[in-house]
């Protein structure tokens, strides 16, 4: 008996456009703070985000410059993480989907 | 210095141990994942708690401010660290709310002009943002 090819199968409009949400990076953001000390703020990215002094200084001078530096971009889960350390440290930091 | 700000530092990490929570809307996770809120929330105030709790066994060590050195293990050290700027935070709010970011960032102020609340709350922003500086140093790079 000779084999049907599997039916198409349609998937509502509404459903694609969740998973293209969802396929979209994150980005973890961490904005300006008056208070923390420069020292401390390159020391946390360097710690978090495993950045060398470099690095980690130049994202401190965009932040208090520009007023935000964008740390990463990826998964979520792990921009979550992310996250939730900047947090730890008292950083004040957001997640933003990317366009 | 250290008669006026350490009290009022330790005060402040006292009061702020009282609290359930460091400000909870400044740290957030996203707002479209609800379940992840309140695991979120408790984990930081755990944190939050044992980060006051460094700071204040900083602040209350007789060696500080003395010419005896002062032990710290690195894990406190970073404990103490996030603990102090709780500190800060708060007294930003508590004693230098007029005072605006610029100012306090530069340093670009008269001290004298402070009314007394203020002065006080500056020496105490000031001897936090020295012992950050410090253990910052200790962490090394």
């Amino acid at each position: 008996m000779p084999m049907q090819p599997p039916a198409p199968v349609e998937v509502p409009e509404q459903k694609v456009k969740e998973k293209d949400e969802l396929a979209k990076p994150w980005k973890v953001i961490v904005l300006n703070d008056p208070v923390n000390l420069m020292s401390y703020v390159v020391m946390v990215f360097k710690k978090v985000f495993g950045y060398d002094d470099q690095k980690a200084t130049r994202h401190m001078r965009e932040v208090h410059e520009q007023g935000r530096s964008m740390l990463w971009v990826g998964e979520r889960e792990v921009a979550e993480s992310y996250l939730y350390q900047l947090h730890q440290w008292r950083l004040q930091a957001i997640l933003e989907q990317d366009d | 210095m250290r008669e006026v700000a350490l009290p009022l530092l330790d005060d402040v990490l006292r009061e702020l141990s009282g609290q359930d929570s460091p400000d909870e809307r400044r740290y957030l996770p996203p707002p479209d994942d609800p379940e992840l809120r309140e695991t979120w929330i408790e984990n930081l105030r755990e944190d939050h708690h044992s980060d006051l709790a460094a700071s204040r066994r900083l602040v209350q060590d007789p060696s500080l401010g003395t010419d005896e050195p002062l032990s710290i293990e690195p894990e406190a050290a970073e404990s103490a660290l996030r603990g102090l700027t709780a500190a800060r935070l708060r007294l930003r709010e508590l004693h230098l709310v007029d005072m605006t970011d610029s100012s306090l960032e530069e340093g670009d102020f008269e001290f004298e002009k402070l009314n007394s609340r203020e002065q006080q709350g500056y020496l105490a922003y000031a001897l936090a943002a020295a012992l950050q500086e410090n253990l910052v140093l200790l962490l090394g790079p």
